[in-house]
């Protein structure tokens, strides 16, 4: 009797041990593993968070059976940070099929060799057959510039990464406070004046605020480019991605002055509703934040704000769809290939509100349901966004837009083709990483 | 028979098997990790043995500042907890106060609920209270006396329990006595109540002291994400950082965080051994 109670005590905890490991091991059962950030798929909720559909994942299982005839499963599981998922990767935690990084992140993980690549054609610049939607429907805009982007090892950027969604960064502030011409420079960070004490909020990621010390430490230098010159955004990428000694020691004399002033604080992601309940009335944001707080600030309260690109330029990120060394590469790159298809990606720009590389007609429908001005509206502007649209679409892809909407969502969304000349791609810090991140600790200590 | 029996009640010590699920548990949750740290605090990111991370944390003297600021906030709001703990505790502990002991269920109350709601609470009040009064957002403008106000707040029920326990431990005939022979309240205050609940005080500041040196959430929150604490930059290292050492160099400074607890809860040992009285915890 006693025997078997000491058995009993002893086998709880291997059991419950066994559970665990069983647990663990489950995610060898699928046949595609996505690894995604979080809330960045459309999942078939409407706005209410109600499911009224099959989310994209479910649908594309069932798209794969209806095409092979061939049942599979497909896991998907979330990340938070850029760097959460390189640990986790590099510790083997987790072997997803398909990942879907930031561009620097794509940029330290393909030059380390841990990316397999897409069947791209740098030549024809086009990915084939295994990924014949992106050859047809990705914007030519996008195309154009991340052909022309590459890594250590020569290649396009577009050999290990599909683009899925984009986005700038810039302001999100309040127009009763601050003038449009007040924030639409990133000296407003170092403007003195009273009325910019303590009303920024900048992101609590030393990539992003570095952006913002970048500009103001070589104002004079990007100054002295000429911006209608061809090759405007390769120079000004060069200034824009500098990281040697001297920069760093400017940086951190530049962000130390405007942390002793102008900034209120700093944060990640409660910012976005922070500017909402007016604690500041500018916050650092990334376009599809902004969207979200302009959205959510007039349906809450009533109130506008708008979302300003600072003339100079700025940061114009993108994340996109790679695999990882020892993926399903067919089955990834079917995935890649289903989401962008016109529907699929409309569904999740609708669902995400982050821009997609992905034109055609589904797409152009959705931007004209959200912003396209009413009929009988009597101010409006046109927009012409055929850099973006290319000839995906029947007839030309102009926009009327009510000019109350002016610097508001769809300019946020879809900056005109100058201002996106003077957006850069950031690159890896490399081997200066440790110091960027020590000077950041100091900022902040 | 009976030494059979005895031999079989040795070979099945069923009272010492109940430990082993504890030891299962301490042994996976407990040792293994700090094993972990240790081994990590001491090679780099291929595995090979090094002290680099030792000098990446202490050449920088950001870091050194940083454990000094942390050590001083740790500190004053332990003061201050047991300041304003010390009252309210000998109040609850009179009976004449807190017949029914519904007073110390209030005082204990915010610990039921979860301390970064109580905390993203308190910053919206503190901030509001300012900016009607002075015009200016405390956790924006002094982050520093916003993060003590923040622990402060969220550890005092820390300091006010094992205070509490001690003085109702107290001997009341002690101070009647003092009182008795001459002793003005002062004295009694100083010659008989303090002696008495010494080991309270002692347990009350390590039981504020450990969490504070610790937490970074609340200095997070209270700072506006300004003011790094030790937490913040192991949080950091673990984190965000894009270093290939970053566990290694964190687990350096989550060692050296450990080693401050550590020689507090020694010095709180010898203090607590000099005096006889029972020691008193809320554990």
């Amino acid at each position: 009797m006693i025997k078997s109670k000491h058995a009993l005590l002893l086998t709880a905890p291997l059991l419950a041990l066994g559970t665990l490991a069983s647990l663990t091991g489950c995610s060898k059962k699928y046949d595609l593993v996505i690894y995604n950030w979080e809330d960045y798929i459309y999942e078939g909720t409407d706005e209410t968070g109600k499911i009224v559909d099959d989310g994209t994942v479910k649908a594309f299982e069932k798209y794969y059976k209806e095409k092979t005839g061939k049942a599979i499963r497909v896991g998907y599981e979330c990340f938070s940070t850029n760097e959460e998922m390189y640990t986790e990767l590099s510790l083997g935690s987790i072997s997803p099929d398909l990942i879907c990084p930031s561009d620097y992140m794509i940029q330290k993980m393909a030059n380390d060799g841990m990316l397999e690549p897409f069947s791209y054609d740098a030549k024809t610049k086009k990915y084939g057959e295994s990924l014949e939607n992106w050859d047809k429907y990705g914007s030519p805009y996008i195309k154009g510039r991340f052909e022309n982007e590459t890594l250590n090892d020569g290649s396009s950027f577009l050999t290990y990464a599909v683009p899925y969604f984009w986005g700038t960064m810039g302001f999100t502030y309040d127009p009763e406070y601050f003038d449009e011409a007040d924030v639409n420079s990133w000296e407003c960070l170092w403007n003195t004046g009273d009325k910019f004490k303590q009303q920024f909020s900048l992101k609590d990621s030393y990539r992003d605020t570095y952006v913002a010390a970048i500009f103001h430490v070589f104002n004079d230098d990007i100054a002295a480019l000429d911006p209608t010159a061809a090759n405007y955004n390769s120079e000004l990428s060069k200034i824009f991605n500098r990281c040697d000694d001297a920069t760093i020691e400017k940086v951190e004399k530049a962000l130390k002055e405007a942390m002793g002033s102008t900034v209120y604080g700093l944060e990640v992601d409660e910012g976005k509703d922070d500017i909402v309940r007016g604690v500041y009335h500018a916050n650092l944001a990334w376009s599809g934040d902004s969207v979200y707080s302009m959205d959510s600030a007039e349906e809450g309260s009533e109130k506008i704000l708008n979302y300003s690109l600072p003339t100079e330029g700025s940061n114009v990120w993108f994340d996109g769809w790679c695999m990882p060394k020892g993926a399903n590469k067919e089955l990834a790159e079917e995935f890649v290939n289903y989401i962008c298809m016109p529907e699929v990606a409309a569904n999740c720009m609708d669902a995400v509100g982050y821009t997609s590389p992905i034109v055609g007609d589904a797409m152009w429908d959705l931007v004209n349901e959200w912003y396209a001005a009413d009929k009988d509206e009597e101010e409006t502007y046109t927009v012409d966004l055929s850099f973006y649209f290319g000839d995906s679409i029947d007839g030309k892809a102009e926009i009327k837009i009510p000019t109350s909407e002016k610097g508001r969502q769809f300019d946020a969304q879809y900056p005109t083709e100058e201002m996106l000349n003077r957006c850069c791609v950031m690159k890896d810090f490399g081997s200066q990483t440790e110091k960027v991140e020590a000077m950041w600790i100091r900022v902040n200590a | 028979m009976s030494e059979a029996v005895i031999k079989q009640r040795r070979r099945f010590n069923f009272r010492g098997s109940l430990c082993m699920p504890y030891a299962v548990f301490m042994a996976l949750f407990v040792v293994f990790p700090l094993v972990l740290i240790f081994y990590y605090a001491f090679t780099d990111a291929k595995g090979k043995f090094t002290f680099n991370n030792w000098g990446t944390i202490f050449t920088d003297v950001t870091n050194w500042k940083v454990i000094g600021v942390t050590f001083i906030i740790a500190a004053i709001t332990t003061v201050l907890c047991v300041l304003i703990a010390y009252p309210i505790a000998y109040l609850l502990s009179n009976k004449k106060y807190n017949s029914n002991k519904v007073l110390v269920y209030i005082f204990l109350l915010p610990m039921w609920i979860n301390f970064v709601i109580r905390t993203i609470g308190l910053k919206a009040l503190i901030n509001g209270l300012t900016k009607w009064m002075f015009g200016f957002d405390l956790t924006a403008t002094y982050p520093y006396v916003a993060i003590v106000i923040g622990m402060v707040y969220d550890y005092l029920p820390f300091a006010i329990l094992p205070l509490y326990n001690q003085m109702l431990k107290m001997d009341k005939n002690q101070i009647e006595a003092a009182a008795d022979l001459g002793a003005n309240p002062f004295q009694v205050f100083t010659r008989t109540i303090i002696p008495m609940t010494i080991p309270g005080i002692v347990s009350a500041c390590t039981m504020t002291f450990m969490p504070t040196m610790s937490s970074y959430v609340i200095a997070n929150k209270m700072s506006e994400n300004t003011t790094k604490i030790i937490g913040n930059i192991i949080e950091f290292w673990f984190g965000s950082s894009s270093s290939p050492n970053k566990y290694n160099v964190g687990s350096v400074l989550s060692l050296v965080m450990l080693m401050i607890i550590g020689i507090s809860i020694l010095i709180e040992k010898s203090i607590s051994s000099k005096d006889d009285s029972r020691k008193v915890g809320i554990w």
